[in-house]
């Protein structure tokens, strides 16, 4: 395995540093030299079998600046990703900021060096580019091995370490007594001075620290380290953790005159100690900074878990708010219930009795039946009746009253103009105005009604459970409802298709006119003047089972996204200050309706194309045959 | 000849109302209802083949299809019907709209619903009066559908011409 290294520089250090790779490690790294970066431009690139780029040897010339150069490097095919060893004999950089916030450099090498030192430094970083790309093949180097007391110390394990300690303290103080602990012995303890050392040669300690608010409070086992009472030596305070064992011990005791005296006679001591100590210490920061990250997340859930709970709150607020709506709209319209009854009954008797009240004149009784039952004349035709009408009584106001009162015919004008005075007019006009009165009566108190109705089908949906459920055949509910509402569909394309052999299903007749009632009400109310419905009947084979399925598009402006979830709760919308039960309880009862007949309904809406769909379970042929 | 008053208005009952105050001038003035712009249209054109002259438009501001004020717009821009006074009679009407009267269709009057039957009168009374001051037609016949104490000043200066 070759690998492949540039040095890059000019003059004497370049050249030195390529001698001295070459020189050590040339069998196996192909040097390639270059005196600037510009230069990599014309380099085919690495030798045939050998790696990419390694390592970079970087001389920068004294007014070159550094980022620019590494940045030329790397972005170099042949050089992704190299090692960069920085030579330079500047006494400060001000130019490699972007390149170690890439992590790009390596190491920085201050010219002149020792020699053998660059080639050492070049075996290592090699090494670990070889770790870092493992794709090369080949044997990996190892790293040179560690030379110094303190970085060995650092690597042994903790327990190695701790022996090391022993045998040098037993070095400088003569054989120590190993003290047995069983479980629950307390070595230290919160707010007591501290004026011992205790080294833990096996077994488990454990910390744990009082708290005002959540009583005792037990550190993680990776937080104490081999040495108790450290830190209660280095301030001097009393210990600020309470220390008991947790199985069985073996510690070592030291009072603090003796690691004082250990200390002056044997060096080693005191190195060791330190390491241990750094990495007691170090253990505990890792655990802190840990726990500290770990608060931080437990904020933020905390702190969202609160907003749902806030949330959910509000919910349950407007929930209640709208159970006791709910009830209170159940309540009003039981208590309207007989009211609405009473009118109704009224206006019947009034009609019924009026006619003996108002005596045997024909023409009087026409008329009241006539503003009774009538729709008025569109202008076009109340223009057309006047102008016959004038024609014989030749007095335009008389011609107004007459139409108005209902009397198209000229001939009946003539007779009327003729036989009567003027208060027999007025009479009809009074009979006119009775008629009319009858019919807003009855208009007005069947309309609350039906809105009673609805209240209180909706109040209590379980009213309708009871209702008779029969084999329905769907397609001709569907058509009584539009026939129910054909006068709101004026000016809307209505359009019903099904499949043929639509199976029936077992329901209330009654309830599913309401259902589709409803849903088409719904679609004409969302498209307003002009548009289309199109009801499509068909059957759907899911979950194991035979639906009917109905689906009403309208081709309208959609439902709003966030509307969508909630059009089947039942609501009621105030617009102008009207409450109006009708729109928002509607699809509130289709819905309750459909799940009566076990069915499922469903909302699919884009701007252009909304879709209700209905399913309700088809009965299958054997029932049919009953 | 005589004068006309059209009322577009396609609420029956709110039109037999409006007509039934403009009675006390129904004798004097020919009284038209329409329901919506195409019958009205159809109004303007018979009262003009009969000879009649259209002198007033009590229009309702919402119409099916095109809102009596855009209709009361095409009135005043079309020649032969450009004297008409125009009246919008209306329970709501936003303040565009009111503006857009008020720039395009020359708007004479605004009167919100419910009205004043002795309002109305008044207002028909006095606007006919300008339109036959206006159009320069003999006031005499019509005396009775105008503004009294003007009439008769156009009377007298009528006379003083000659």
């Amino acid at each position: 395995m070759i690998t492949t290294v540039l040095v890059i520089g000019e003059g004497e250090r370049a050249q030195a540093a390529v001698q001295e790779i070459s020189a050590d490690i040339g069998d196996t790294v192909v040097v390639h030299s270059f005196k600037r970066t510009a230069n990599l431009a014309d380099w085919a690139g690495p030798d045939a079998g050998a790696t990419a780029v390694a390592l970079v040897v970087l001389v920068p010339g004294d007014d070159e600046h550094v980022d620019d150069l590494i940045e030329s490097v790397i972005a170099h095919p042949a050089s992704p990703d190299p090692r960069i060893l920085l030579a330079t004999d500047r006494p400060y950089l001000d130019d490699i900021s972007r390149a170690l916030d890439r992590r790009d450099v390596a190491g920085v090498v201050a010219t002149p060096w020792t020699p053998g030192q660059l080639a050492r430094y070049t075996r290592a970083e090699i090494g670990r580019w070889l770790r870092l790309h493992p794709a090369g093949g080949g044997g990996v180097p190892d790293l040179p091995p560690i030379g110094s007391d303190l970085l060995h110390q650092l690597r042994l394990p903790l327990e190695k370490a701790t022996h090391e300690l022993l045998a040098a303290l037993e070095e400088a103080l003569g054989p120590r007594p190993r003290i047995h602990l069983p479980a629950g012995v307390r070595i230290s303890r919160e707010d007591l001075d501290m004026d011992q050392l205790y080294i833990v040669v096996s077994g488990r300690v454990s910390l744990t620290v009082k708290s005002p608010t959540a009583g005792t409070v037990t550190l993680n086992h990776t937080s104490t380290g081999p040495i108790i009472g450290l830190l209660a030596l280095t301030d001097r305070r009393g210990s600020m953790v309470t220390a008991r064992t947790t199985t069985p011990c073996e510690i070592v005791q030291l009072t603090v005159e003796q690691l004082d005296h250990a200390l002056a006679t044997n060096t080693r001591v005191g190195a060791v100690l330190a390491t241990l100590s750094f990495r007691a210490l170090s253990a505990r920061l890792r655990r802190a900074q840990s726990d500290r990250v770990k608060k931080t997340e437990l904020a933020k859930k905390l702190q969202s878990a609160l907003t749902e709970l806030r949330q959910a709150r509000a919910d349950l607020v407007a929930q209640a708010r709208m159970a006791t709506l709910g009830e209170l709209a159940a309540g009003i319209a039981h208590e309207l219930n007989n009211p609405v009854a009473a009118l109704l009954r009224s206006a019947e008797h009034l009609a019924a009795d009026l006619p003996a009240l108002l005596g045997s004149d024909p023409v009087t009784h026409g008329v009241l039946d006539q503003a009774r039952a009538g729709t008025p004349l569109d202008a076009r035709a109340e223009r057309a009746a006047r102008r016959a009408i004038a024609g014989v009584v030749k007095d335009p106001v008389l011609a107004r009253r007459l139409v108005a009162v209902g009397v198209t015919d000229p001939k009946q004008a003539r007779k009327l103009v003729k036989g009567r005075d003027a208060s027999a007019l007025e009479r009809l006009e009074l009979a006119a105005g009775i008629g009319a009165s009858l019919q807003a009566l009855e208009v007005a108190a069947s309309h609350i009604g039906t809105l009673v109705d609805g209240l209180r089908q909706h109040a209590r949906p379980d009213g309708t459970q009871g209702a008779q459920h029969d084999r329905v055949d769907v397609q001709e509910t569907v058509h009584s409802a539009l026939l129910l509402l054909g006068h709101r569909l004026a000016d809307l394309t209505v359009t019903v298709e099904s499949t043929p052999d639509l199976p029936p299903v077992l329901g209330a007749s009654a309830d599913l006119v309401q259902v589709w009632t409803n849903l088409v009400t719904n679609a004409a109310d969302a498209l307003g003047d002009a548009g289309a419905i199109a009801v499509f009947l068909d059957t759907v084979d899911d979950r194991g089972a035979t639906w009917v399925r109905v689906r009403v598009i309208d081709d309208g402006p959609g439902v709003p996204e966030d509307v969508q979830p909630h059009v089947f709760e039942p609501r009621f919308t105030t617009k102008h200050g009207v409450v109006r039960f009708g729109l928002g309880l509607g699809l509130g009862i289709a819905h309750t309706i459909v799940h009566d007949h076990s069915g499922t309904i469903g909302l699919e809406s884009r701007p252009g194309q909304t879709v209700f769909e209905v399913r309700l379970p088809a009965l299958p042929p054997e029932e049919e045959e009953r | 000849m005589k004068l006309a008053i059209l009322v577009l208005e396609d609420e029956p009952d709110v039109r037999a109302a409006l007509e039934r105050d403009l009675e006390p001038l129904a004798r004097t003035v020919r009284i038209e209802p329409a329901h919506d712009v195409a019958d009205a249209q159809e109004v303007v054109e018979q009262v003009a083949a009969d000879g009649d002259l259209l002198a007033l438009v009590l229009a309702d501001h919402r119409l099916p299809g095109t809102a009596g004020v855009d209709y009361l717009c095409t009135l005043a821009a079309a020649p032969d019907t450009a004297h008409v006074a125009t009246v919008l009679v209306t329970g709501q009407a936003d303040q565009a709209d009111t503006i857009k009267a008020l720039n395009l269709a020359g708007l004479d009057y605004y009167i919100a619903k419910p009205w004043d039957a002795r309002e109305l009168e008044s207002v028909v009374r006095r606007l006919l009066t300008d339109v036959v001051a206006a159009v320069g037609v003999d006031p005499l016949p019509h005396l009775a559908a105008l503004d009294p104490v003007r009439a008769m000043d156009l009377i007298r200066s009528r006379t003083g011409d000659r």
